[in-house]
């Protein structure tokens, strides 16, 4: 049995994980080569307020800091297989120019930070920002502490100039590889090639750019995975946030099954190796209970800098594996730079982690010289 | 049953209202614990419930089970200490009954509580428990179950 899988069972939420050993054991090793200086980088938990979120290891966070506001509210006209509009439902509805700056100095007066402002696309995968540009900018001009994190979708030159003169901070995008689950799952005719120049030209300004590369997108299996990763070598962005599909929200009539949990921990130890240099997230989107603890536990493991609304346990075994453990209220998306900086960050873990780390070293000497960093 | 805003409570059971869950004594000296209708409500549907393992102790105010949806995800806080004895494998395969039947298929945990009755005087119950419930969901501005 590998050390990391003795380690894991340390955890009493993650003592009864059922995890692939070989694979924890090549993690392992990787780790132990120490070639990607895996265990120096700092690992950030974000709490975003798209959802209320609590667990016995992260106090609750006020989901009022960072929420996620709809310009088409409830509605998407793609309708696609994973999706159908739901993740639009919980979000915050700001369907005029007026509703979002209405909306936007609410929040500002009560401590908001940012925002992911996004909608429904049209049929063609865009979203219509045309009339809220101006907008934008004028939220931009008199709030430039606030920050705007936008899903964009696909960009023409155009929008993608419009986006960055507005003032958006950080652009983002799903980057899709494979052309039968954007015809069979997004019901689009549009092209790999079109997810490339959006990439290209997302890029090519001066937003940061964060790419999604969403796991098991073709009905829960990995397809395109691993072309939108070599896009993503070709054009290199910010910062890469990788979600997992979540089956609940799928059409019955064309159902998803849950991704297996060693498949996506093999795509986080490739793409941790694609794309070395470039801050890795995980991001709210994944099947939730087991199957979560599961996926989190091996974004630990290959290295991954960020997770967003960690499941319970995670921290602990981030902090026994010797990670720098740091918590964000934001968007993971926007954890780059200096964009949410520490001083701003409140400490609201509910760990003892000296506590945690003192176990550890009990059985590890080389924990001695780790140090914890808490924002 | 009362109902309190359109969220039905039953009159046999005991409250925790900060922790939004009941307990029910049972014969044996267990307790069975599940998550208010109220709970469910400002949760919406729940996919996923998980939680502590069978022969684990729970300290009192501390999470025996982890519920999550679209939403919301947060802990179900047992209101006494004790071991957890039982786990609702239904609720496992179908967590949706959480919502659609919070007290009877959808219980979460059982537990045998360490000390019931030097820990269970802050529960709630009758007419005092769907009076704070009301104080609740008028200070968190909560619009009723529907």
């Amino acid at each position: 049995m590998s050390e990391w899988i003795t380690m894991l069972q340390r955890v009493e939420m993650l003592e009864e994980l059922n995890l692939d050993h070989p694979l924890v054991a090549r993690l392992q090793e990787k780790w132990e080569n120490d070639s990607l200086q895996m265990a120096q980088r700092p690992m950030r938990f974000h709490t975003p307020g798209f959802k209320s979120f609590q667990s016995s290891e992260i106090k609750s966070c006020d989901a009022g800091i960072w929420p996620a506001v709809s310009i088409t509210g409830p509605r998407c006209k793609l309708q696609c297989d994973h999706c159908k509009a739901r993740i639009l439902e919980p979000m915050l509805p700001a369907e005029s120019p007026q509703a979002l700056w209405q909306l936007v100095n609410d929040l500002v007066e009560k401590g908001g930070k940012g925002m992911l402002l996004t909608g429904g696309s049209n049929h063609r995968n865009e979203v219509e920002y045309g009339k809220f540009y101006s907008t934008i900018r004028r939220i931009k001009d008199t709030f430039p502490f606030f920050q705007i994190a936008m899903h964009t979708a696909l960009v023409d030159a155009d929008a993608a100039i419009s986006m960055e003169q507005a003032g958006v901070d950080v652009a983002m995008m799903d980057v899709i590889g494979a052309q039968e689950t954007i015809t069979q799952v997004y019901h689009l005719k549009r092209s790999v090639d079109d997810f490339e120049k959006t990439l290209a030209l997302l890029v090519n300004t001066n937003m940061k750019v964060v790419p999604h590369i969403v796991i098991g997108l073709h009905y829960g299996r990995l397809l395109g995975e691993w072309q939108a990763l070599e896009m993503l070598q070709r054009y290199v962005p910010d910062s890469v946030v990788l979600v997992v599909v979540m089956p609940q929200y799928a059409n019955t009539k064309r159902p998803f099954i849950t991704p297996d949990s060693i498949d996506v921990g093999r795509f986080f130890m490739h793409a941790r190796e694609s794309l070395p240099d470039i801050p890795l997230m995980l991001g709210c989107a994944r099947p939730a209970g087991l199957r979560k603890m599961e996926i989190d536990s091996y974004a630990v493991m290959a290295g991954l800098d960020g997770i967003a609304h960690p499941a319970e346990g995670i921290v602990e075994f981030a902090v026994r594996l010797g990670r720098n453990v740091q918590v964000s209220p934001s968007c993971c998306s926007v954890s780059i730079g200096d964009i949410l900086g520490d001083d701003e960050s409140k400490s609201i873990l509910q760990l003892n982690l000296e506590n945690i780390l003192a176990h550890e070293r009990l059985r590890r000497s080389v924990f001695k010289n780790v140090k914890i960093n808490v924002a | 049953m009362s109902v309190v805003r359109g969220c039905e409570l039953p009159e046999d059971l005991s409250y925790d209202i900060d922790g939004n869950v009941w307990v029910r004594k049972e014969s044996d000296g267990t307790i069975t614990l599940g998550m208010t209708a109220y709970g469910a409500a400002l949760a919406g549907k729940i996919v996923a419930f998980t939680p502590r393992k069978v022969g684990k102790n729970v300290k009192k105010d501390k999470s025996c089970a982890t519920v999550e949806s679209g939403k919301w995800v947060g802990p179900a806080k047992a209101p006494v200490a004790g071991e957890v004895v039982a786990i609702n494998e239904l609720a496992l395969k179908k967590p949706g009954l959480i919502n659609s039947d919070p007290y009877g298929q959808g219980w979460l945990v059982k537990i045998q509580p360490d000390d019931w009755d030097g820990e269970s005087g802050e529960l709630l119950s009758g007419a005092a428990a769907f009076e704070a419930f009301e104080r609740k969901m008028e200070f968190e501005g909560f619009d009723g179950c529907n």
